[in-house]
């Protein structure tokens, strides 16, 4: 049963003289207890899709679902206060940019002790309440991996790195004891060895919580190495989806194996210093979207026929959009 | 092959006092030694704050240092830096590419101003043979001659980095360096400008110094690794060595960070 399920997603924002579709009908599903990953490059609306998720769009572009439900209840149509309740107790986001997601004037100890829920804190008296919850605070920044808690709990934002604002962005986050983590690029500029280790913090909480997670980001070895299935966008358009194994071993449409193709830690055949195979041009802006498949000029197996919008395939669990997948024969 | 470029004894202190009776912090990096080969490509990893970018930086000239020499090409510059004569043609025989290339470009010029900044600053040559030169560069890294008319807010991602590149090979650079240059961009522009730093090194004979975390492009593209830590250069050796047999303490903590990623069919 999937918890979090969005069925042909499709924002669309109104610039004056045109409608410009950012979201073309994205289908994406998170099931309990699934790292689900979120794979596209910039521009491809990942970041759109968590905004939607978490209900922090501006009012004036208009979302249409035929389906987007948590547990069963329908996120479209909620009051903003059940909506808050939501996001304040099973859904918790990890914003790209840290910098920007903290409140720049007040200490990050501070902040975090403010996102624990009340219901976590016991005592009477409001020192042994603010006692304790120091105490959650500072077994939260030891669980994500900030060792001297001393140095930060009372920094603010702009006096401490980059990646040890993240890490506190992600503890505000898991303080809550969500049911879901969006994660959206949590390890961007972050160096290998704490990259790993907030990998592997994740891949615990999924085995020890069953914490679900959506991983968006664009950095294909962190999601290959703990991703259960992958939904890869293109353009505002989902492109291929199903489970990690099957699309690594197998991609189906085009895209995705340039996206594959492009990181040589996948390939161990690859003599070094040879080219890598990429595909030509740049991810389209918004406002000169191609139509039909966007992916279309750029395409090394175009065909007129992909001036018409791809229908959804599905084999098993695998579901890809494509006229001229990669397992059919070139026609 | 000989050597292109020689770091000898290069060293720079950084005594900061925050408070009058405080201990001042010391950040002392090198002595550092290093020598490029002609074609060859050195990756230079380690955690943060080890000195990386700082490296990159004494190295192109953008900081002082306090002491050391670089032989470049049998030229002897002081990498104090305060000949001025030095300077000129160490300035154009080392360039370098920054991070963001969409920061590192003044929105309110054209490409082509961007380009000619160089050109007007070190060499004497008129308008015409600058305006040419451009041009040719611009072929060169896969742009069209119409973008020198360009502004930056027109140019995408991946051209944009197309314009940093060609800015820097410009002057006809001996060595490249680069702070992170593949850290903030897409997969697929990525391999792009991959391969055309690949095609520029075989083309123009490029010494390329750049400081990476993506360990996995490292893999591919480096002949030589360098692995630094608390501004020291702690193990250095060829890239494949170093994969396989690290032996300092903190290589193979990046190692083995790398390794734990990488899927387990392809290790075999």
């Amino acid at each position: 049963m999937a918890m979090l399920d969005i069925k042909n997603l499709t924002l669309e924002i109104n610039t004056g003289d045109s409608v410009i579709k950012a979201l073309d009908k994205v289908s994406l599903s998170v099931n309990s207890g699934e790292i689900r990953a979120l794979v596209g490059e910039s521009g491809s609306g990942k970041s759109l899709i968590v905004s939607a998720i978490s209900g922090v769009l501006p009012p004036q572009w208009r979302i249409t679902a035929d389906r987007m439900s948590w547990n069963g209840d329908n996120l479209l149509s909620m009051s903003v206060s059940q909506r808050r309740e939501v996001m304040r107790r099973d859904i918790a986001v990890v914003f790209q940019n840290p910098l920007g997601a903290m409140d720049p004037s007040a200490p990050l100890g501070a902040q975090l002790e403010e996102s624990i829920p009340n219901e976590f804190i016991r005592g009477t008296w409001f020192w042994q309440r603010s006692q304790q919850r120091r105490k959650i605070a500072i077994s939260t920044m030891h669980k994500v991996g900030i060792k001297q808690h001393k140095r930060y709990i009372h920094a603010f934002p702009h006096q401490v790195s980059a990646d040890i604002v993240q890490k506190f962005m992600i503890a505000m986050a898991l303080v809550s004891q969500p049911k879901l983590l969006i994660a959206d690029d949590p390890t961007r500029g972050m160096e290998p060895t704490t990259k790993t280790q907030v990998l592997k913090l994740f891949t615990r909480l999924n085995q020890t919580r069953a914490l679900s997670i959506l991983f968006v980001s664009h950095d294909l070895l962190a999601i290959a190495s703990m991703s259960h299935s992958m939904t890869v966008l293109y353009a505002g358009q989902t492109v291929e989806s199903g489970r990690m194994k099957h699309l690594r071993k197998r991609p189906l449409h085009p895209y995705t194996k340039a996206l594959l193709d492009s990181a040589p830690s996948f390939r161990t055949n690859l003599p070094p210093k040879s080219s890598l195979p990429t595909l030509d041009g740049s991810i389209p802006t918004l406002q000169h979207m191609p139509i039909g498949c966007r992916l279309g000029p750029r395409c090394p197996r175009a065909q007129r026929a992909c001036v018409s919008t791809p229908a959804v395939r599905r084999i098993h669990d695998h579901t890809y959009s494509c006229h001229f997948p990669l397992h059919m024969e070139k026609l | 092959m000989t050597d292109i470029m020689q770091v000898k004894g290069l060293t720079f202190k950084n005594e900061k006092k925050k408070h009058w009776f405080a201990q001042p912090e010391i950040f002392q990096l090198g002595p550092i030694e290093l020598n490029v080969k002609r074609g060859e490509t050195i990756a230079i990893i380690g955690e943060n704050r080890s000195g990386k970018s700082l490296l990159a930086k004494l190295l192109v000239g953008a900081v002082e240092a306090n002491s050391g020499e670089i032989v470049l090409n049998n030229n002897v510059y002081d990498a104090r830096f305060n000949k001025k004569a030095s300077r000129n043609s160490r300035t154009s025989d080392i360039r370098m590419i920054f991070q963001h290339s969409n920061e590192s470009m003044n929105p309110a010029l054209t490409v082509g101003r961007i380009l000619d900044e160089p050109l007007r600053l070190n060499t004497g040559s008129d308008e015409a043979t600058r305006k040419a030169i451009i041009s040719d560069n611009l072929v060169k890294v896969g742009l069209l001659r119409e973008h020198y008319y360009f502004y930056q807010h027109m140019l995408s991602d991946g051209q944009q980095q197309r314009v940093a590149l060609a800015r820097s090979i410009m002057l006809q650079p001996k060595v490249l360096v680069a702070d992170e240059p593949f850290a903030a961009l897409d997969p697929t522009i990525r391999s792009q400008t991959v391969n055309l730093i690949l095609k520029l090194q075989q083309e123009m004979g490029l010494a390329f110094v750049f400081i990476s975390h993506n360990l996995g492009i490292v893999r591919h593209i480096a002949d030589k690794l360098i692995v630094m830590q608390d501004g020291n250069i702690v193990e250095a050796g060829k890239t494949e060595t170093l994969f396989r047999w690290p032996q300092h303490e903190v290589t193979k903590k990046l190692i083995l960070a790398y390794q734990s990623l990488v899927p387990q069919q392809t290790l075999r």
